[in-house]
Formats: C-alpha cells, sequence, structure tokens
C-alpha cells in the first residue's frame, strides 16, 4: 500500500521553495498547510484501498464488456446460427397409392358430403366383396352409384331413386303418426280417415298394435317425441310401383345382392335394404357420373411441368373411355425447361432447413402424398414462357413397365405417365426427373420380387456447395454429379431414397470456433453475444430495482425522519411490516404467478425490477430515517432553521447531501445483492425468460446433469461472471464506505 | 423484562397480520379463476381424495377467496387461530402433516451448517482482526467477500460437477441411495442420510461464513482498539490472555446476539439449496408448493417464516439485554 506522509511532502516542498525565494515560512502561514476539498480527500481514501480499485476496475471492465461489447460482436441475441452439413438425407419419399382422390367431372351436380366422403371405405369394401359396383342411398334420399371403370378409377354418379318394386319379409313401414296433431303421415298410399281414426284409438303411450282390415299393424316410438311409426305386418308379396316386370324380374331381383346391380331387359337395376329383410329395387335410368376416383398420379416427362385440370379430367376419362382426349397443355416445354432450370429446382433445394439433423422428424410422406396430385408442386412455377394450348393426347399402358399408363402427343411422343407408386423429393414438390423416378421405381419393383428391404443406385442429381446452394457452369446450366443413392423400405408401401446432400441446420451446442469463441447454445444462439446481452439485463436491472428502492426509501425514510411524530411511526411500523416480509418466497410467487398468466417477456421483466424494488426499500428508508434524525439535532440544522431557510431548501441542500455518503454506500452493496438475486430467480426460470438472455437462465440451461460436464465451458464462465461482478460491487461499497468515513465501524 | 417481552410479542403478532395480509393479498390477486381451475385439475388427480367442489368449499371455508378482500383475509385469519391450515394441493395431505413430516430434514441441515459456521467464521474473524491489514487480514477480507458474493446456485453446479459427475463420490440428488438404502441398518441408513448431507452442509456453510466472519473482525477490532484493552496491555497482561480473556469476552456479546437470534430460523428450511440437492425438507416443500401455486401450503410457510423472523428479532433483543448488562431494555 502506498503511503506518504502530508507533513514529508509539505516540509520538502517548503525547503524547495526556501531554497528558490530564501523567505521564512510563518507558523500560521496558510500555504503551510494544504487543503483538500471533501470530495478530494474520498477519492484519496478510496484510491488507496486495492480491493476497491480491483472492484472498480472490474466493474468498468464488466460494463465496457456488457454495454459496448454488443456493438462490436457480430451477433445478436436471439439470432439463430445456422451451419451447413453434408449428410445422408431422405432426398424423396416413394409411396404406393392405397388412397383414391376425387376429381370434380360436373361441378353443377350438388351432392351430399357424407356420401362422397365415404368413397374411400366404400372403394375398399368392394375390392374385398370383388364387387365391381356398388349402389346405396345417400342422406339426401338420392342414389349414388359407384363403378370400376378400369384398374385404379372409379366414377361417383348420382341420381334422383326411382322403386320399382319392394319385396321383403320384414314389417314395412306405413306412415307416422303424430300423437300430438293426431295426424297420420303416410309412406305411399292414403289409407283414409279410418285408418287414422284406427290409430288414434290405438296409440297408447308406449307402442302396441292394432288390427284394422284383417291387417296387424304396430306402433314403434319414432324420431320425434310423442310420433310413432307404424308397420304392418310383413308382406310377402312382391310388389311394384308401376310396370309389372313378371316372375322373372322378381326372380332376378331375389337373387342379386343388396348393392349390386342387375340387367333386366336391357335396364339397370339396383336392389337396396332401406330396413332388415325389406328390400327395394330401383331403377338406374338418370344416373349422371360427377366424381372421378383414382390411385394414379401424374408424373410429367418434363419436370415440374404444371397440368391443367381439363388434362387431368381428359386423361382420366380417357383411361377407361375411348383411350385419347384433347385438353389444354404446354407443348413447347423446351422455354419452360430453361425456366426451371433457373428457378425452380434452386429455389425449392435452398430453402429447406432441417431443424433437427437425427432424421427422427423428417416430414412424414403422408402430408405430402395423400393431397390431390393438383397441389403437388406444380402450382409453385409460373413459368413465363409457358402457354397452354389445345392438344390431343392417348392414354395407353406402358409397354415397358406394368401398371403404368403413359400420355402422349398425337406424334407418339410419352407428355406423362399415371400410376400409383409417387415418388415426390423430400420438400413434398415434384422437382424429380422421371428417369430418376424410372430408376426408382424399377428399383422397388425389383425389392418387391426379392423382398429386399433396401437397394443402392447411382443418379445424377445437381451438385451442391458447401452452403447447400446448386452450382451453376459458366453459361448458367447447373451442374450435376453422379450420387450414390439408397431406396429402403419404410413401411409396407412406402420407401424412402436417401443421398448424401448438404443441408441447413440451426448450429446447436457448437464448441468454440473462431467464428464464435464460445460456441452455440441449444438454440442455436451464440453463447458470447448472450453473454454480453445476459450481463446488459443483469447490471440493468440491478440499477433500476436499486434505483427504485432508494427513490421509496428515501422519500419514506425522509418523510419520517424530518416530520417525526406520527408521520415517523406509521413510516416506521410499514418499514417493519416489509422488513419481515420474506424476500425468495415473495419473488418465486410472483415468478409463478408470472407464468400462469403468460406474461410477456419484456412486461415481466418490468414486474420483476418493479417486484423487487418494492420489497427492497425498506432497508435504506431506515438508513435516511436514522441519519436525519441525528443530522436534524445538529447545530448546523438549527443554523440553517434560524437563518429561515425554507423546508424544501433544508431538507435538499442540507440534510440530503449529509445522507448521501452511506445511501451511496448502501446501495452500491445493494447491486450486488440485487443482481445475485436476479441470477438466481432466472436459474430458477421464474426471472427473466427466453428469448432474452440473463446469466441466471445461461447457467440453467446447461447445467442439467447430463449436459453440465460438457457445457462446463459455458456455464463456468457465466457463473464467474456473476460471482465477480457482485464481488466487485461489494468491493467498491465497502472502499467507499472506509472512504467517506475511516472511522466508522465496518 | 417480562413486561418487555410481553410488549413485544403483541407488537409482532400485530405486524404478523399485517404481513400476512400482505401475503393474502398476493395470492388473491392470483390470475383470474386460477382456483377453479386448480380445483378441477386436483380433482382429476391421480390419488384425489375430493371432488372439485369439494375442493372449492374447502378452500373457500378457510381461505375466503369468495369473498372480498378483507372479509376473506379475516375468513383465512380465523381459520389459522385455531391452526386450522387446510389440505395442501401439492403434498394432497394437511399442511401441518407436511410440515411435521419434512421440518426434521431441515433442522437437521441448518443446525450442522451453524456449528461448522461458527467454528470456522468466528476463530478467522478473530485472527483477521489481531494482523489488521496483514496478509491473513486480506485473505479473510477477500474469503469472505468471495462468499458472500458466490451464487449459491452456481456453487451447487461446481460442487455437483466436481464431487457427484466427476470424482461419483456422490449422488447428484436425493436424500438415500435408493439401491441400497432398504437393505442397511439404522445406523448405515443414517450413515447414507448422512453422506447425501454432506454437499448441501458445504453449500450454505460457504455462503453464510462470510458475513458471520465479518463480523466477528468488525467487532473484534473495535474492542481490541478499545481503553481496557490498552490498560490490559500496559499493565503487562500476556497477549495471549488479553486476547481470550479480554477481548475475546467482550466481542461474544453481539456475536451471542446474532447467532441466538438466528435460533429460530434453524426451522426455516433452505429453499435453493434443498431444492437442488433434492433434500426432502420444508425448503424444498415450500418452493415446490409455491411454483405450482399451491396457496394452503404458501400461506402456512409464508406465515411459518414470518412468524420466525419476528421471533429471531425478539430474542436477539432479549439476549442482547441478557449478555450486556450494561445494556437496558426499556
Amino acid at each position: 500500500m502506498a503511503s506518504y506522509n502530508l507533513n514529508e511532502i509539505l516540509k520538502k516542498r517548503a525547503a524547495l521553495k526556501n531554497k528558490d525565494e530564501k523567505k521564512e515560512m510563518d507558523l500560521g502561514d496558510t500555504a503551510r498547510v494544504k487543503v483538500l476539498s471533501p470530495m478530494r480527500q474520498v477519492m484519496k481514501r478510496f484510491m488507496r484501498n486495492r480491493l476497491a480499485i480491483f472492484g472498480t476496475v472490474t466493474l468498468i471492465i464488466m460494463f465496457a464488456f456488457a454495454f459496448l461489447g454488443p456493438l462490436f460482436y457480430a451477433y445478436g441475441q436471439d439470432e439463430v446460427i445456422y451451419k451447413y452439413d453434408s449428410m445422408i438425407a431422405p432426398y424423396a419419399f416413394v409411396q404406393q397409392r392405397t388412397e383414391y382422390t376425387g376429381y370434380t367431372l360436373n361441378p353443377e351436380i350438388k351432392y351430399n358430403r357424407s356420401a362422397v366422403a365415404k368413397t374411400n371405405s366404400n372403394i375398399n369394401s368392394m375390392v374385398r366383396a370383388g364387387q365391381t359396383s356398388m349402389v346405396f342411398q345417400g342422406q339426401d334420399g338420392k342414389l349414388y352409384v359407384l363403378n370400376n371403370e378400369a384398374e385404379s378409377t372409379y366414377t361417383l354418379s348420382q341420381g334422383e331413386p326411382a322403386k320399382a318394386a319392394a319385396f321383403g319379409s320384414g314389417p314395412v313401414k306405413v306412415g307416422l303418426y303424430d300423437g300430438v296433431k293426431k295426424t297420420v303421415k303416410y309412406e305411399h298410399e292414403d289409407l283414409g280417415e279410418a285408418f287414422r281414426q284406427a290409430a288414434q284409438d290405438n296409440c297408447k303411450g308406449k307402442g302396441g298394435s292394432f288390427e284394422f282390415e284383417g291387417k296387424t299393424y304396430s306402433f314403434k316410438p319414432g324420431s320425434a317425441k310423442k310420433t310413432f311409426d307404424i308397420f304392418a305386418e310383413a308382406d310377402e308379396s312382391f310388389r311394384y310401383y308401376g310396370e309389372n316386370l313378371g316372375t322373372a324380374f322378381e326372380t332376378a331381383a331375389q337373387a342379386a345382392k343388396v348393392g349390386e346391380i342387375f340387367e333386366f331387359n336391357g335396364r339397370k337395376y339396383a336392389v337396396l335394404s332401406p330396413e332388415k329383410d325389406n328390400y327395394e329395387v330401383h331403377t338406374l335410368d338418370g344416373i349422371e357420373p360427377f366424381m372421378v376416383y383414382t390411385q394414379y398420379a401424374f408424373d410429367t416427362c418434363v419436370t415440374s411441368l404444371p397440368l391443367s385440370d381439363s388434362f387431368k379430367l381428359g386423361a382420366l376419362t380417357a383411361i377407361y373411355g375411348e383411350g385419347s382426349f384433347e385438353a389444354e397443355a404446354i407443348v413447347n416445354t423446351e422455354a419452360f425447361q430453361k425456366e426451371l432450370a433457373d428457378k425452380a429446382i434452386a429455389a425449392q433445394q435452398n430453402t429447406h432447413v432441417d431443424v433437427n439433423p437425427v432424421g427422427e422428424d423428417e416430414p412424414a410422406p403422408e402430408a405430402q402424398d395423400t393431397e390431390a396430385p393438383a397441389e403437388t408442386g406444380e402450382g409453385e412455377v409460373s413459368p413465363e414462357g409457358a402457354v397452354f394450348v389445345n392438344a390431343r393426347f392417348t392414354v395407353a399402358p406402358s409397354a415397358e413397365r406394368a401398371g403404368v399408363l403413359v400420355i402422349s402427343t398425337e406424334d407418339g411422343t410419352p407428355y406423362a405417365e399415371l400410376n400409383t407408386l409417387v415418388a415426390r423429393r423430400s420438400n413434398g414438390n415434384d422437382t424429380m426427373d422421371l428417369d430418376l423416378k424410372h430408376a426408382v421405381r424399377d428399383h422397388i419393383m425389383h425389392m418387391l420380387e426379392t423382398n429386399a428391404q433396401s437397394e443402392n443406385l447411382t443418379y445424377q442429381i445437381p451438385r451442391q456447395d458447401d452452403k447447400g446452394r446448386n452450382v451453376y457452369d459458366e453459361e448458367g446450366k447447373l451442374l450435376y454429379e453422379e450420387s450414390e443413392m439408397t431406396v429402403a423400405r419404410r413401411t409396407a408401401n412406402e420407401f424412402v431414397v436417401n443421398a448424401e446432400q448438404t443441408r441447413q441446420f440451426i448450429d446447436k451446442y457448437a464448441s468454440p470456433s473462431s467464428a464464435h469463441v464460445m460456441g452455440t447454445d441449444g438454440d442455436g444462439f451464440d453463447v458470447l453475444a448472450r453473454i454480453m446481452y445476459g450481463g446488459r439485463i443483469s447490471l440493468m436491472v440491478g440499477f433500476v430495482v436499486v434505483f427504485l428502492e432508494c427513490f421509496l426509501g428515501i422519500i419514506m425514510g425522509g418523510l419520517a425522519g424530518f416530520f417525526g411524530g406520527w408521520v415517523d411511526n406509521l413510516v416506521m411500523r410499514l418499514v417493519d411490516i416489509f422488513y419481515c416480509l420474506p424476500f425468495m418466497p415473495i419473488m418465486i410467487i410472483v415468478g409463478a404467478m408470472m407464468d400462469a398468466s403468460r406474461m410477456d417477456v419484456y412486461i415481466r421483466l418490468f414486474v420483476l425490477m418493479a417486484a423487487m424494488g418494492i420489497m427492497g426499500w425498506a432497508g435504506i428508508a431506515r438508513l435516511v430515517r436514522g441519519q436525519i434524525l441525528s443530522l436534524r439535532e445538529q447545530e448546523f440544522m438549527t443554523a440553517a432553521e434560524a437563518t429561515g431557510l425554507p423546508t424544501t431548501r433544508r431538507i435538499f441542500r442540507h440534510l440530503v447531501p449529509n445522507v448521501m455518503p452511506q445511501l451511496i454506500v448502501s446501495a452500491t452493496m445493494g447491486l450486488g445483492s440485487t443482481i445475485l438475486s436476479e441470477s438466481t430467480l432466472s436459474f430458477l426460470g421464474l426471472g427473466v425468460k427466453h428469448p432474452m438472455a440473463t446469466w441466471g437462465s445461461m447457467i440453467n440451461s446447461v447445467a442439467s446433469a447430463a449436459a453440465m460436464e460438457q457445457y462446463a465451458y459455458i456455464w463456468i464462465p457465466v457463473g464467474l461472471l456473476i460471482c465477480f461482478t457482485v464481488i466487485a460491487f461489494n468491493f467498491v461499497g465497502d472502499g467507499l464506505r472506509d472512504a467517506f468515513d475511516p472511522k466508522a465501524k465496518r | 423484562m417480562l413486561k418487555y417481552s410481553l410488549k413485544r410479542l403483541l407488537y409482532s403478532a400485530i405486524i404478523l397480520i399485517f404481513v400476512m395480509f400482505i401475503i393474502y393479498t398476493l395470492m388473491y390477486v392470483m390470475p383470474g379463476n386460477y382456483v377453479q381451475t386448480k380445483a378441477m385439475e386436483l380433482a382429476t388427480k391421480p390419488g384425489a381424495t375430493k371432488s372439485a367442489d369439494e375442493w372449492l368449499e374447502d378452500l373457500n371455508r378457510q381461505y375466503g377467496m369468495d369473498q372480498g378482500l378483507i372479509k376473506g383475509y379475516f375468513t383465512w385469519l380465523k381459520s389459522a387461530v385455531h391452526l386450522d391450515f387446510g389440505d395442501s394441493w401439492k403434498w394432497n395431505k394437511a399442511c401441518t402433516q407436511v410440515f411435521s413430516e419434512r421440518i426434521w430434514y431441515s433442522f437437521a441441515l441448518n443446525v450442522v451448517t451453524m456449528f461448522l459456521e461458527i467454528l470456522i467464521a468466528i476463530p478467522l474473524g478473530i485472527h483477521a482482526a489481531r494482523n489488521q491489514y496483514g496478509f491473513s487480514d486480506y485473505f479473510a477480507t477477500v474469503f469472505s467477500m468471495v462468499c458472500i458474493s458466490m451464487p449459491s446456485f452456481f456453487l451447487i453446479t461446481v460442487l455437483k460437477l466436481v464431487f457427484a459427475v466427476k470424482l461419483k463420490w456422490v449422488d447428484l440428488t436425493g436424500m438415500i441411495d435408493p439401491r441400497i438404502h432398504d437393505s442397511l441398518s439404522d445406523f448405515g441408513k443414517f450413515l447414507d442420510i448422512a453422506k447425501h448431507y454432506v454437499l448441501p452442509v458445504i453449500t450454505i456453510t460457504v455462503i453464510s461464513i462470510g458475513s458471520l466472519m465479518r463480523y466477528t473482525r468488525t467487532n473484534m477490532l473495535e474492542v481490541l482498539s478499545s481503553d481496557y484493552i490498552r490498560t490490559a496491555r500496559a499493565k503487562g497482561v500476556p497477549e495471549r490472555k488479553v486476547i481470550y480473556s479480554h477481548a475475546f469476552r467482550n466481542t461474544l456479546i453481539p456475536l451471542i446476539t446474532i447467532l441466538g437470534g438466528s435460533l429460530v430460523s434453524l426451522f426455516s428450511g433452505a429453499i435453493i439449496t434443498e431444492q437442488l440437492f433434492g433434500l426432502t425438507g420444508i425448503g424444498q416443500a415450500s418452493y415446490q408448493s409455491m411454483v405450482v401455486g399451491d396457496i394452503p401450503f404458501t400461506m402456512f410457510y409464508l406465515m411459518f417464516i414470518s412468524i420466525l423472523t419476528l421471533l429471531g428479532n425478539l430474542l436477539a433483543d432479549l439476549l442482547y439485554a441478557a449478555a450486556d448488562p450494561r445494556v437496558r431494555l426499556s
């Protein structure tokens, strides 16, 4: 510790002067004693304290680090860091379609939604039962016919029901009796007033039966309250609702299965069973197809070629129709291809961010493939050079591949393919070459034959640079490179094509490197940046809270000390109460309450600071009051009063400056403890929340039992920063206390 | 003395009523229909003993949450005076039962810690005061400052890293070793628990040691600079006797005061340490209750802590008078 004696120095100085001027100095000469201003005396004493200097320097460094550091540092506190890495990732998904997708043929026909929604399960039950057609009545009362037109293609038709006949051994519903209005609503023919009277006489609340004209009728509770369905006893006879078609028709109808179509005399009929053991025969005239269902998906020969709706419908109807159709399509495909090479592939491959590199969370193929083909991919490209023109196409089964239909233009060049094995890129877009699709499909067929789980193939896919972008040559053409691919089975009808690709990842838990000095954390945030911002928040919280404490404390303590009497009594009782409130439990409760109300992180920060300030003012108030009480009795205050100074001047010019030293010391120490409390709360997850960085929560995020050892390089420096900041504040506070009042009790 | 104590007790009771009013208000302003949702949740919890309506009824009977703030508070006060604190939501049994099951674990932790604290801090403080501005004084000052400034959670994480992860001497959390505890003898069980207490005891000792050491040092310095010490030295009393017979005894007066005052806080539990080390003491119970918004147990625990604080202050004042005959109570 540097020590010098004031007297020694003064003597030396005097000696020097004497040498020059040879002037005798008087004992009472004012120049003999050098008087420092009180502030400079405090400064001098403070500078002598090594620990206080250490604290001051630490704090200056800490402030520069936290408040100036972020200005010069490249990353923000919630800026996600990405990286590119080469990995075996799903390149494409292939699915054997089992679902049928519907295309509307006739948009003018209004249909019942539930009748259409059941189509897939209806088709499945048809396949199981080996039926080729199915007739059912929808909830709207209309007849629906589902017909297998060709392989993997069904049509759904709709028509008005036209009942031709009825038969069966079950009771026949005659009508509905309304117990309130005492009326009968007949199903078919009106049985007259006498029947209504008989029904009214015999209806006894819960049911029952009655005789009418030799037939037995029974009641069953109807759908609405106080209504009854009236059933006649079984009528074995074959009833016609029009022309009597004779016994041959009856045999044919009774032989036919429910829901199936049978032909009689060149007309089509279907048997429906509206109730158990009762059957109705409907004619199927006037039935019109309005939907076509297919398992086929379109693969265009030119990659990502958009197809018009008329093209799709034309192709689908041509499958079971005449085999050729006319539709709008893009025929000048070269211009389109050029366009694609520039835009589509590049765009689609580069926007892919894989959050989880482990491959668990790959986009599920179902999500892409169950969509109607109209939505997969094609719509995203809007080629400028492409024009839809009318052209004629033919549909024919492929010569090379089974189960594939080829759509060719008039001159025989293949234009698109229809198949049930759908291959799409891993992001769901249809941007794969047809050749690659063929190759993959052939491998899958081979795998299905040999029952293999995976097969390898080599194919050229666009080359990627280390940022995952496509590479072009000087002329702007895409560069391709040979790539090893693996086709692997995922489920019975799903396959995945894996290839090595460069993908963009969130760079989680990266080790320290030159770009990220402290590495990155679990959210891909730069740790050093977060340490800086965390320091900012910790220091800021400390200052705001201490300012609030001092503000409340000075006002309350000042009032109590200056006015005394009942004001003093009241304030001091309040101080007693706040002294007794347990700080940490209350802060934990406040934090939990803010959690429960899902408060915004910024509002939360303010509430937290306010709560800490309100909990901490009592100590300052007590200190200020004590000081003012003792100062009030001193002579200088009596003098101030005697000179007639106004009250405000007495308080702020004479009392407050004298309280300042203790206040500053107390506030400096308070800063340290506030930072400590804040970091503890944040560590517990009850203080400042993600994405705002704070030292406490940073430690919490990597200090779990599993990660503690691995990420010690993150949490140990952060913990030391908290320690050093708090120690520094305490040293400075201690040093200030000693400097302000060297004789005081420490 | 008796009159003074009674007066102070009455005064403390009044303070307590107001303190609890603030805490009650805090509970009262819990985000809207929190109580109803909580009651529903409680009733659907596995092992629930009451239906939602019963929980609500219980709560309203004891806590008056359905009435106005003031009226509700007096409802609570009435049941609290009858020592009826209701059933904890988190622990699904009576608050007092949770308390009696757990308090002794916390008490044991604090007793051991206090013992160690006295053993280490007081000699260190005296030593530092004797060598004022010497190396040991500097060391003690810096050491105590580091201890005061150490965030408990950071110290705990470091201790866990060193002793549980790296050296594997102790478990990361928990009170017992579940693999072997049941097969041990009674003494073995005790040792097992004691082993799990080592790190928590170190933590609390380190954190609380600093202030006691500084306090001892300050008081010792004050005593050493007083006139009777100078007199004792002047008349040739050996230095050892000056320190331990004259100075130390007088230093003890303020020490006894604050240590006596902190006797009651032996029961208060260490919220963060117990939670992070998984000790099933009262501190952990209260932390977990507070985080999930268990109003009955939180109210109970905060009342308990407030009473301890007030009693501690009272005890400190009384002890001060008892230890130092110069002090007169008024």
